[in-house]
Order: structure tokens, then sequence, then C-alpha cells
């Protein structure tokens, strides 16, 4: 009877904790995991073949409908992409509140991936006081650009228009609750003893792996390495802001979950440093009226969940000859196939949740 | 759901600890060597490889090199190992540019905290690479996406299914000469 035989599970793609339509393959030896092969593309929109036909300033619009909530980033990404081969130079001001915004964008990021790991988990509590929270800084978002998640506000040369009167200072209020906030979040799980056992120790990466995989963001950093394009690379005025970056020690699940907690503090200094040191000025640069570029780059920025990257090819036209997004979830997912084997299969949902990924940005 | 967590605890310690990292991790600190201009790394990969380096040029302050498909897989190796150290695939993309066809790599150093793009041109009628898997796991899947939108074949790759389109989908999208017409 010493037959050996494994099962096969498919997960998803409509499956809660999928977080979007993601399908995983699962070859299981009783509760082990032996093979997970993933399958993606149920949410391809073809965003790249969509963008060589839509101008320069449309394609703001597209990069919006990458990831739900990092779209402030992500239009970052592009604009200074568009801006860097343009030799445009873009104000002071324009600058601080792009950096104020993305870094609330990077709060609200790691509110919904504390809410949602706790939910993959079973634990339904923590997702109202993140999403509660959540909900503060999207109304800001909308009282700024007139939109909770896709917000176009970002334009090549600067932004759509200026802040409007009066709300720095609620901002700068409600920064002040935020250390207590995340405090009370650190109180609902981390030292949860169910929690603990499903995440320490549990979907180990090491770091070289992570690093020939080209894994990047908190999850890179959570293997011991300390690499941030703010830090590295800074853009858009990171230098003049004093900041850390959190680093893990093992890159288990709980070094992810620690190390965006740690980020949503240091986040939030940020935008505490940009309000108090917020210039005056123009919000715009000139920009000429019809937008052509001729020549290539690469730019990349730091975004919630990794390296953004937007390749653009231009041949003197109105329209990119050829634009790569190279989307961070893109590239970190394929950690799963190499962390889950070995594991159990209710890993598989806690080693899924702390990746952290949104099908929008995979699929694109 | 609730149960998850007491089913646990047991199996929890005969976890594989083959990942598990030994080493001290404050060894791979971020810009640990020197980063190198363009031109510094244009001369070492000239001294190694001569004129399999077809043509190089500095895009933005970043070298950009072509390499033919043939000799690919050695440069690879040689930004990999060697004191270079291009450790990390940051992205990976096909290009058409009418006449030929493009793949694009951008690597860069996560410990010298430098940057490379290396370009391989291949003639439309037959696209083939050798896949850069071996190398650098992170090609993996931006070459499965590179194959299905362009119709490049990454040769030895380990698994050149389609990705992101259907499994029956006709035709290469990202081509600029793909008919956007239903097939008859």
């Amino acid at each position: 009877m010493a037959i050996k035989t494994t099962q096969f599970l498919n997960m998803g793609p409509q499956h809660p904790s999928t977080h979007g339509v993601f399908r995983m393959m699962l070859e299981l030896d009783g509760e082990r995991v032996v093979k997970c092969q993933p399958h993606l593309g149920y949410l391809h929109r073809g965003l790249e073949k969509l963008a060589e036909m839509r101008t320069y300033p449309q394609i703001i619009s597209l990069t919006d409908r990458l990831h739900y909530a990092n779209a402030f980033q992500n239009e970052l990404t592009y604009c200074l992409a568009v801006e860097s081969l343009l030799g445009i130079e873009v104000p002071k001001r324009a600058q601080y509140i792009r950096v104020m915004l993305a870094e609330m964008s990077r709060m609200q990021n790691h509110m919904i991936f504390f809410g949602a790991l706790g939910m993959d988990l079973g634990a339904l509590t923590p997702f109202f006081y993140s999403f509660k929270d959540r909900e503060t800084i999207l109304d800001f978002f909308e009282e700024i650009a007139g939109a909770r998640l896709t917000f176009n506000y970002l334009r090549i040369g600067g932004l759509k228009e200026d802040l409007p009167e009066g709300i720095l200072e609620r901002i700068y209020a409600f920064t002040d609750q935020v250390p207590k906030i995340v405090d009370e979040y650190e109180e609902l799980l981390s030292g949860n003893e169910i929690f603990l056992a499903r995440m320490k120790g549990i979907g180990i990466l090491s770091k070289e792996l992570a690093i020939n995989l080209g894994i990047t963001g908190p999850i890179l950093r959570s293997t011991g390495v300390a690499y941030d394009i703010r830090k590295v690379e800074p853009y858009s005025s990171y230098e003049d802001f004093t900041f850390s970056i959190p680093v893990g020690t093992c890159g288990d699940n709980f070094d992810r979950y620690k190390i965006r907690m740690k980020e949503l503090r240091e986040s939030n200094s940020i935008v505490r440093q940009a309000i108090e040191r917020m210039p005056e000025g123009e919000i715009c640069a000139k920009v000429p009226k019809v937008i052509k570029i001729d020549g290539e780059g690469y730019f990349r920025t730091e975004t919630s969940v990794g390296e953004q990257g937007v390749y653009i090819i231009g041949k003197g036209e109105k329209s990119p000859y050829r634009i790569k997004f190279r989307s961070p979830a893109f590239v970190n997912l394929q950690m799963l196939q190499y962390v889950l084997p070995g594991g159990l299969v209710a890993d598989v949902i806690a080693t899924f949740s702390t990746v952290d990924i949104c099908m929008g940005e995979v699929d694109r | 759901m609730k149960d998850h967590g007491q089913a646990h605890n047991s199996p929890m310690s005969s976890k594989p600890k083959e990942n598990n990292p030994k080493e001290n991790p404050k060894e791979c600190l971020v810009g640990s060597g020197k980063p190198l201009d363009p031109e510094a790394i244009k001369s070492i990969l000239l001294k190694r490889f001569g004129s399999v380096i077809e043509e190089t040029q500095v895009i933005n302050k970043e070298l950009v090199i072509w390499v033919s498909a043939a000799n690919l897989l050695e440069v690879g190796r040689f930004l990999k190992d060697s004191e270079l150290a291009f450790d990390h695939p940051r992205c990976l993309c096909g290009v058409d540019q009418g006449e030929h066809l493009e793949v694009v790599y951008h690597l860069c150093s996560i410990s010298r905290n430098h940057k490379i793009t290396v370009k391989v041109k291949l003639p439309r009628h037959m696209p083939k690479v050798p896949s850069l898997y071996p190398v650098y796991k992170g090609a993996d899947w931006h070459e499965r996406e590179a194959a299905e939108m362009f119709g490049i074949i990454f040769e030895g790759h380990p698994d050149p299914r389609h990705l992101l389109l259907l499994d029956d989908f006709q035709g290469y999208p990202l081509r600029k000469d793909f008919s956007w017409s239903a097939p008859e």
C-alpha cells in the first residue's frame, strides 16, 4: 500500500482570499503542498497596447487603473518618466504635494493590507479598524482630486490644480493620531497567539532568491536588504526628507507584516515633514501644448508594493511607440512557486496575503 | 476558519528549513561596493568580450549594450557573477522595431548600485533567443509575457506556456502588424 499519491486542488479565481482573480493549481500530498502553479491573466486589459494608441497626457488615466490603492504613485512614476525625457523641471511645491500624496496612498495601502491580512486569517475586527481610518484618507483624496480611487490629478509638469484651502491643517491633525492608530493595530494582531503561529517562521524567502527573482519593496526588505529607491535614487525631492528604511531579519510572513506596520509610521512622518515645509509657488511647469518624445528611458519609483518601472520608447510621435509597465506585484508574485512547496495548505492563504498584490497591476 | 490556528501548532515545528538564511543579514548591505560609471562598466565589458559587444551607447547616464542572441547567456553569466555584480533583474520586455524584434533586459546591482541595459536584436522571421532563466530566475514570467506578446522564442525556458493570454490565442498582440479583427 505504499503508493504515493498526490491530489490537485484548484484555488481561485473566484476565491475570497485571492485578492482579485488569481488562480493557483496546488499539488498536495496530504496537507503538504508539493507544487504550486499560478495562473494569471483573468484581468488582462492590454494596457500597454491601449497606451500605444493614446497621447502622452491621456495615458495618466490608464496608470490609475494599475493598482487601486497606489494610483497616485503610479501616476507619479509615469509623469516623472515623461518629464525626465522632456527635461522638464517640476516646481518645488508640486514636488512636495506629490510626495505627500504618494505617502498618504502608501499609508492607506498598508491599511488595506492590515485589514485584509486579518480577514484572511479569520479575524474580522482589524478590517473594520483599518478601513475606518483608510476612509479618512480617501476623504482627503476626494477633496483634493475629486475622486477616491482613480484620481487623474497629476499632470505632466505638475498638478491639475492647487490644494483646497485649509486641507493641509486637517491632514496634519490626522497625522497626529496615526501613531496611536498604528499602536492600536499592533495591539490587535502583533501579539495574538494564533496570528503569530500562522506568521512566524512560515513562508520564508531567502535573500539570495529574493534578489535573483527581482523582488522589490517590503518583501525584499523583509529578507534583510535595505533597498529602497527613495534612498538609492531619490526622485521628486525625497532627498529633502528624513526617514528610515525598516529592514527584517529572516523574510518570513511576520517580517513582511511588521515591515509594513513600521512603514506606516515612517510614511506618516514624511507626510508631516512635507506639510511643515510646504513651499509656496507654482504648481505646474511650462509644458509644450503637444507633447512629443524622441528617445527612450526606464524610470522607477518605490510604490507601496515595490519598484514600479515605466519603460518608454518614443519616436517623435504624439503617442509612445512602446510603453512597458514593470509592475512590482507581477514580479513579487513569482515567489509563491518557491515559497509555498513544503508548507501546509492552510499557510497558502497567510503567505499569499503577505505578498500584498492587486491583480490589476499583475495582469495589466 | 477559527480552527486553523489550532490545527497549526503541531506541524509548524516540522517546517522544511532549506530556505532559511543562515548568514547575518547585515552582510548584504545596499551599496556595499562602489558604483561604477557607464564608461568604467563599458571598458570592463569590452576588455572581457571585445567584439561580442556589438554596440554601446550611454542613454540617461546608463550604459546600453547590444549583443547577439548567441552570446547572450555568456554575457549574462558574466554580468551576474563577475565583479560587476548585476544581481537584480529589474525588467525584461520585447519591442517591435519594424524590420526586426528586440528584447531589452534592464539589470541593476543591489550591492554596487549601478545599472545596465542589454539589448538583443532578433530577425522577424526567426526570433530565437536563449532563456536567461538559468541566470536570473526572475526572467521566468517576463519571458513568458514577451513570448506570447511578440512571438519571441526563448530557448530553454522551463515553462513556455501562455501567461496572460488564453491558451489558444492566435497572433502576437503587441506586434505592430497585429490585426484587431476577429480571425477568419
